[in-house]
């Protein structure tokens, strides 16, 4: 909503406050203000009138004027087609600088001389309201040649944009933003009103008739007005553009500026779209059908649905002789509901019917009539006619310690009292002394209850006069399994960060077509998005690698040698049930350049990478790959296993991929975070003898994982058995199939040191174990 | 040269090590010296054994002496030959970073849970009764607009803001409590200020009626808002949110400028950094409570990280782009 500080002073005195005063004020009773733009018009741009216009000699779309600039006539060759004798202009004299910084200097064009220039809106900084010259009028102010442009107060103007509220349609307008302000600093407000009717203008009952069904919902009121079409002036023109809201139409342009200064609905028919032959008059008829009015003609052509929209047949046309003013009031709640419920098709009044239009119909026409006769003459048909609905009014009862407890400030009564009728409230207070009964405007369609009215106290005090209080609060137990989780994740998150991994973040959404490339769950087509934002992120996403890749992708792009990244968000699976994963990228390099590695470090490969998962979730391990996905290499991936349950996998990046995104190795993991449970660690008694540490080379099949050979081992349950792991291999040709494999274990006992001979005795059980189970021979 | 001034001379550890076993080894000069001590008349016998022995007990003191010199001598040439410049590893970075968005998050959740809030969280995919209805936003209310949403084909949708939550705690608990809920939302609109994903932080207090007032919640939030952004001015402006009435947007003065206004504050001074209110009644209506009272705020968690580590392009906090995450190593 855009205010203008000459504009607002058609109905409020606001002294001499300055522009700072008036947006501290607004934002303060909250209306946020969204800029303050002051409009300049340059010294040197003055009233000229255009005494003679003729054809330039040489080019057929320039003419030479004589100007009147008041110290003298000056000639002037314009370009705009809309220059003619006679017409009042703006001047840039000679010496005068632009706003696009063009200085007046005197040219010769085609061999005239041109001493000054005649301006169009824009090339004097105010807003485009024509094509060519800018045509003054007296809406601006008394019209005499050489008067700078800049001492008319209406063109050197402040231009406030105010951010309303979706709840306040009561101030989408100049009125209504008066009132606030008024309510707010005291200023003093006037009513629109008007004195039209001559004393001898024809009744409207002569030539109007208006039947209304009794359940209609709307206020109607109705004007006839005798006139060749509906002119607008300057003013109107330049506000409205400042507005925003300027029609090409003049008529429209009128109505807009009326419906723009009152917040009244307005429309104009042309009167013969409802004549009736019958009884020779116009006749209008509202009838209500499924809770929306509509505004027929004789002949049931509908003319427009109060509130909701216009038809374009019934608007008035150019050569319309006689004219229909119509203001109009229906409930917002009533017709913002059927709208919606029915899916009606709306025009642009709905947005201001829609949060509530002014229901004072009488400014409205009066605002209106003021405009139109200020543009030219008219006739007025005397009185109006009107449908009056009666809205209920909405009283509120309530406790003065009620409201004092919302806001956390004692208010005696009587102050209560005072800032609800500066704010049009019709206060009573009742016999049990702390009640009041506060009658609500019927333009205040946001006030329903107490705490509404809490709210219009704290507006007008002012947020700063309330204290800050601490609040008393009886302790409560705030740990929960929420929190926990929170915790944990946080945890995993810093465990990430320390192996050296940023972590990004990225939408939900997903390319469909990414679900295909890397062979991922889909989103049941019943369940999918239904309007999403772009064609790339047209559903949910079941995995977090791909966007993570693509981020590598596009790291690599820049350069970047070393690239690692996790991830912990939300993915989706056909279901849409949503679930938390957190996934791994490191791509490159597989730590910093440095002096020690010449400056030329290795990539990635699978130990390095697996001891960074490791480390982060340090009781995981890792088995055979158990199912192939697209994402990873077949043969150089694992799963990732807790507590005997897969979570996730890890390993190289699919060798198809890495080949298509043009990236140097890279490795990833995905994990499922709903496993990742802070896990009690229990302690087993430890010993105080000396540990064995022994070497068992085999020859062994190269198809038999370590796993196997581990969990083979395990099942003999040797107790003083500590820990087991490979130690080296070896293969040549020689052993085809096979290759020799160091197995390296460790040995200690609780209770004594282990006897050579004991020792022996494990690595022959061990041995025989490798030899029944795989055919492991001792190399 | 005689051995006081062998030992004095010696050069390094081995030629000391020489004169060691010349002087005190097997077949030393003491050692040869001590084997005459049998040839001696016995009436010289003692001052013969005494004058030797000081001369070695003087020579042993004047060894340990040279001994010690030249191994501290030694010590520091080695440690000397350790030399490294260590100007060169200043670079060598292996930690990663917590994306500034979650690092934020992360500090909020911490203050208020500090502050004695519980923490909540609810799903993504919400229903039209738990993100609207039930927060007093009725279908056809024109505030729906304010918020552009994703909807599913069986009219669920993405949550909007993390405001659900408090609907799903409140009809699963009983007051008096203080709650945040952490967490994505999602909002079908993406330009230069706008993602279609972003976080938001909830909190929800609510205790039996007239105990909670407009007053605490000025408090929490001055509270809040200068422990986060140290030394500044906070300010709350009367605003409208359907859930809550009265309801304010509070600013804080611009940290930028300092509240003289420059681009970023667009010349007001102040930066608007969350909306808060008393919980409208139709909100505790709608979950069945009865004689409560209560107040609620929601923030942007872009907005406060973005301000705080001086980020000036939302978008790239979601591009995974290396060049800005090293730099909250």
């Amino acid at each position: 909503m855009i205010i203008t500080r000459s504009w607002i002073k058609e109905i409020i005195d606001i002294k001499n406050d300055s522009d700072k005063k008036i947006e501290d004020t607004l934002n303060a009773i909250g209306h946020e203000v969204a800029s303050v733009k002051k409009i300049t018009i340059p010294d040197g741009v003055v009233v000229g009138k255009v005494i003679s216009c003729e054809k330039h000699p040489e080019a057929d779309k320039l003419s030479v004027c004589k100007v009147d600039i008041g110290k003298e006539i000056a000639q002037i060759v314009c370009g705009a087609k809309n220059v003619r004798a006679d017409i009042f202009v703006a001047v840039a004299v000679l010496g005068a600088k632009l706003p696009d910084g063009l200085e007046i200097k005197p040219v010769v064009l085609r061999g005239v001389d041109s001493h000054g220039m005649i301006c169009s809106s824009t090339e004097i900084g105010l807003p485009k309201i024509n094509d060519g010259i800018m045509i003054l009028d007296e809406s601006i102010g008394k019209l005499k040649a050489g008067k700078a442009l800049n001492s008319y107060e209406s063109l050197n103007d402040t231009v406030i944009e105010v951010e309303l509220t979706a709840n306040r349609g009561d101030c989408l307008s100049i009125n209504g933003i008066c009132r606030e302000l008024s309510a707010a600093n005291g200023y003093q407000k006037n009513t629109i009103s008007c004195d039209i009717d001559d004393d001898n203008a024809k009744g409207i009952g002569r030539v109007l008739q208006i039947q209304c069904d009794s359940d209609v919902n709307a206020s109607l009121m109705y004007k006839v007005i005798e006139s060749k079409g509906i002119k607008s002036n300057l003013l109107t023109d330049i506000r409205m553009a400042l507005a925003g809201n300027y029609k090409e139409s003049e008529s429209q342009r009128v109505l807009a500026y009326a419906t723009y200064m009152t917040g009244v609905m307005l429309h104009a028919y042309d009167f013969d779209f409802f004549y009736n032959k019958d009884i020779d008059k116009s006749q209008i008829k509202v009838i209500n059908e499924n809770g929306l009015d509509k505004i027929i003609a004789n002949d049931k052509k509908v003319a427009s649905i109060v509130g909701v929209r216009h038809e374009n047949e019934a608007f008035i046309k150019p050569e319309s002789k006689m004219i229909i003013v119509e203001a109009s009031y229906v409930s917002p709640q009533k017709i913002s509901k059927i709208v919606h419920e029915e899916k009606i098709q709306t025009d642009e009044q709905f947005y201001n019917s829609s949060r509530g239009s002014e229901p004072d119909l009488e400014m409205g026409i009066c605002c209106l009539c003021n405009t139109i006769s200020a543009s030219g003459k008219v006739i007025f048909y005397s009185e109006k006619l009107q449908h009056k609905h009666s809205h209920p009014q909405i009283s509120i009862n309530c406790k003065v310690d009620e409201i004092n407890s919302v806001i956390g400030r004692k208010f005696e009564k009587i102050e209560l009292n005072n800032i609800l009728k500066r704010l049009y409230m019709d206060v009573k207070i009742t016999p049990e002394q702390d009640t009041m009964m506060i009658g609500v405007p019927a333009f205040r369609h946001d006030i329903l209850n107490m705490f509404d009215i809490a709210e219009e106290v704290v507006r007008i005090v002012g947020i700063d006069n309330i204290p800050s209080l601490p609040l008393n609060f009886v302790e409560m137990d705030t740990y929960n399994a929420d929190y926990e989780n929170y915790k944990l994740e946080y945890a995993f998150i810093q465990k990430s960060v320390s192996q050296g991994f940023f972590q990004a973040l990225h939408f939900v959404f997903d390319d469909k077509k990414n679900n295909k490339k890397y062979g991922l769950s889909e989103v049941d087509s019943s369940l999918e998005l239904l309007n999403p934002i772009t064609a790339e992120l047209d559903t949910l996403r079941a995995s977090l690698l791909p966007a993570l890749l693509e981020s590598t992708r596009k790291n690599v792009y820049k350069s970047k040698k070393r690239v690692a990244l996790f991830e912990i968000g939300f993915v989706f699976d056909k279901d849409r049930n949503e679930s938390k994963k957190a996934a791994f990228v490191w791509c490159g390099n597989k730590e910093p350049e440095d002096i020690l590695n010449h400056g030329k470090p290795e990539n990635i490969d699978f130990k390095t990478f697996v001891q960074k998962i490791k480390a982060v979730l340090p009781t995981v391990e890792f088995a055979m790959l158990s199912k192939a996905n697209e994402i990873v290499h077949p043969f150089a991936s694992a799963d990732v296993v807790l507590d005997g349950k897969v979570i996730g996998f890890v390993g190289k990046l699919h060798p198809k991929i890495i080949k298509e995104m043009d990236i140097p190795a890279t490795f990833v993991a995905e994990i499922d975070m709903s496993f990742v449970k802070a896990a009690v660690k229990t302690a087993t008694k430890t010993s105080k003898y000396q540990k064995s540490q022994r070497d068992l080379s085999v020859i062994i099949s190269k198809n038999i994982p370590f796993s196997a050979i581990k969990k083979a081992i395990n099942l003999l349950e040797i107790k003083e058995l500590k820990d087991i792991y490979p130690a080296d291999f070896y293969s040549d040709s020689s052993l085809k199939d096979n290759f020799s494999l160091t197995i390296r274990y460790l040995l200690q006992s609780n209770d004594d040191s282990l006897s050579e001979e004991r020792i022996g005795t494990i690595t022959e059980e061990i041995l025989a174990v490798l030899k029944k189970d795989f055919k492991a021979e001792l190399r | 040269m005689n051995w006081q001034e062998k030992i004095t001379q010696a050069e390094n550890l081995a030629r000391l090590e020489e004169i060691r076993v010349e002087l005190f080894g097997k077949k030393g000069y003491f050692v040869s010296l001590f084997a005459k001590l049998k040839d001696i008349p016995n009436e010289e016998k003692k001052d013969f054994a005494n004058n030797l022995n000081r001369e070695k007990t003087e020579l042993e003191k004047l060894f340990e002496e040279k001994k010690e010199l030249l191994e501290n001598e030694a010590l520091k040439k080695e440690i000397e030959s350790e030399k490294i410049d260590v100007s060169m590893f200043s670079h060598v970075e292996t930690a990663g970073a917590i994306h500034p968005v979650i690092h934020t998050m992360n500090e909020i959740v911490e203050f208020f849970s500090a502050m004695n809030f519980s923490l909540h969280t609810g799903p993504l995919v919400e229903d039209d009764f738990h993100n609207f209805e039930a927060l007093n936003l009725p279908k056809f209310h024109p505030a729906r607009e304010m918020q552009d949403t994703f909807y599913f084909r069986d009219e669920k949708l993405l949550r909007t803001h993390t405001s659900p939550v408090q609907i799903r705690s409140m009809m699963k608990t009983k007051p008096p409590f203080k709650i945040i809920a952490p967490g994505p939302v999602f909002r079908r609109d993406y330009d230069l200020t706008h993602t279609p994903m972003f976080h938001q932080v909830e909190g929800l207090v609510v205790d039996e009626a007239k105990k909670i007032s407009f007053a605490n919640l000025k408090y929490i939030l001055e509270h809040f808002l200068t422990h986060f952004f140290g030394d500044v001015k906070v300010r709350f402006r009367p605003s409208f949110f359907p859930f809550t009435e009265p309801s304010a947007e509070v600013d804080i003065s611009c940290i930028f400028c300092n509240g003289d206004g420059c681009r970023v504050c667009k010349h007001t001074g102040w930066l608007e950094v969350l909306g808060c209110g008393m919980v409208d009644p139709n909100v505790f209506k709608a979950v069945g409570y009865k004689n409560v009272s209560g107040y609620a705020f929601g923030l942007g968690v872009e907005r406060f990280s973005m301000l705080k580590h001086r980020i000036s392009d939302l978008r790239s906090l979601y591009e995974g782009d290396l060049d800005l995450l090293e730099q909250f190593r």
